[in-house]
């Protein structure tokens, strides 16, 4: 056999698999297992931080994630007012030394909160909360109240946030979880929607992992199951 | 030994193999796109625009590459390019994963399961490469034999008479 028939055999395996591949791509009817043909990945080519690095700070921002204006500003620091001085005479203590000045976090549409915030805002009932795991996980137990919207398939998320646009004004809080630990859904979820136009999303740093292990209800079903819950796959992936 | 490493049974047999892996590979990646477009992103190579095409694509040519392999056995055309096919993929596979050894990024191979399965720890995954890496190495090594064995042959009916003889 020559080298020109083998080729023609590679070409014929390749255009086969394209047109099987398009062709079940397109007549997929599940929205949820059917992907556009050009992804719209966000952070493709960063690899996760090495899990010896130090831990980030409670409520710290995200600051590989800001745009690129708020990431080039410095952080801001406020400084206390001088204290005021009675003009010729001599204070009897040395004054107190100032307090170290205060780091205000720089503004930024994304955030990484801690659960006290995730529960504070949880009982504000119209905070939206969004599952960025994929449904089916979300179909096996969530945070109570939240919507499922998985960053993977594209074909419904897109329709989703075009939805989601229309229904819910654009400054409104929203909170995004996924499964935790190494879990990168959350923060790609908040690049789609920081580009629809959404200006403050709070990722639940711990994710439903956390949720589950502090014993919280879970909505499987419709039906809100009281903690500590057995759930099959949380979606974490451990450190 | 050279009889043996040209026998047509064993490059049959390695043709087997190769076919059954890659079909049993590609099912879950054709069943479930998302999930594999996942694995694709996690290991931070593939641009963003490309990583749903490589996640249509890739398990059909996987799919057809073993199904071409396993009509092969039975004499329809198309199991050296498949062989060919099968060597580059695994190429690929092991290029992926020693690229992210060398950067220190553990990823789950996503060879035969989805993202859902039983999560591992970094060591872990950094073991599971090294092993993944053999293996592929392994299936590089049968696919240059199989092709290298019937390199002289048409089919399997001329292979076996030219191994009888």
């Amino acid at each position: 056999m020559k080298r020109g028939s083998i080729l023609t055999e590679c070409i014929a395996i390749l255009a086969i698999a394209a047109a099987l591949g398009t062709a079940v791509n397109v007549l997929r009817t599940d929205k949820e297992q059917r992907i556009p043909f050009f992804g719209k990945y966000t952070d493709v080519f960063t690899p996760k931080a090495a899990p010896s690095a130090p831990p980030a700070p409670a409520a710290a921002t995200v600051a590989s994630r800001q745009p690129p204006v708020a990431a080039s500003q410095p952080p801001v620091t406020i400084h206390p007012p001088p204290a005021a001085t009675t003009l010729g005479v001599k204070p009897a203590d040395p004054p107190p030394a100032p307090p170290p000045p205060v780091k205000a976090e720089p503004a930024g549409p994304v955030r990484e909160v801690q659960l006290d915030e995730i529960l504070a805002l949880h009982k504000e009932e119209d905070t939206p909360f969004f599952d960025a795991r994929r449904t089916r996980n979300y179909d096996q137990g969530h945070i109570p109240l939240s919507q499922p919207m998985s960053v993977w398939e594209q074909e419904a998320l897109d329709e989703k946030i075009s939805n989601l646009v229309n229904e819910l004004p654009l400054d409104v809080t929203i909170v995004i979880y996924c499964g935790g630990g190494d879990c990168n859904d959350s923060h790609m979820l908040a690049d789609r929607l920081v580009a629809a136009g959404y200006k403050d999303l709070r990722i639940f740093k711990g994710g439903f992992t956390e949720w589950v292990k502090k014993g919280l209800p879970v909505e499987k079903d419709g039906q809100i199951v009281e903690g500590p819950v057995q759930v099959p796959d949380p979606g974490e992936e451990k450190k | 030994m050279m009889g043996f490493l040209r026998n047509a049974w064993v490059r049959r047999a390695l043709e087997a193999t190769l076919a059954a892996v890659f079909v049993y590979a590609s099912y879950h990646k054709i069943i479930d796109p998302p999930d594999f477009a996942k694995q694709v992103y996690n290991y931070k190579i593939t641009p963003g625009q490309l990583i749903n095409l490589v996640a249509i694509y890739l398990p059909w040519v996987e799919l057809v590459a073993g199904a071409a392999l396993v009509l092969g056995l039975l004499g329809v055309p198309g199991r050296r390019g498949a062989a060919v096919l099968v060597g580059a993929m695994l190429l690929v596979f092991i290029a992926a994963l020693s690229f992210n050894l060398l950067r220190d990024h553990p990823v789950a191979c996503g060879c035969f399961e989805g993202s859902s399965a039983a999560p591992k720890t970094r060591e872990e995954l950094f073991s599971d490469m090294w092993e993944t890496i053999l293996r592929d190495a392994g299936m590089l090594v049968m696919a240059a034999w199989a092709l290298w064995a019937g390199r002289t042959s048409a089919g399997p009916e001329a292979s076996g008479a030219e191994a009888a003889a």
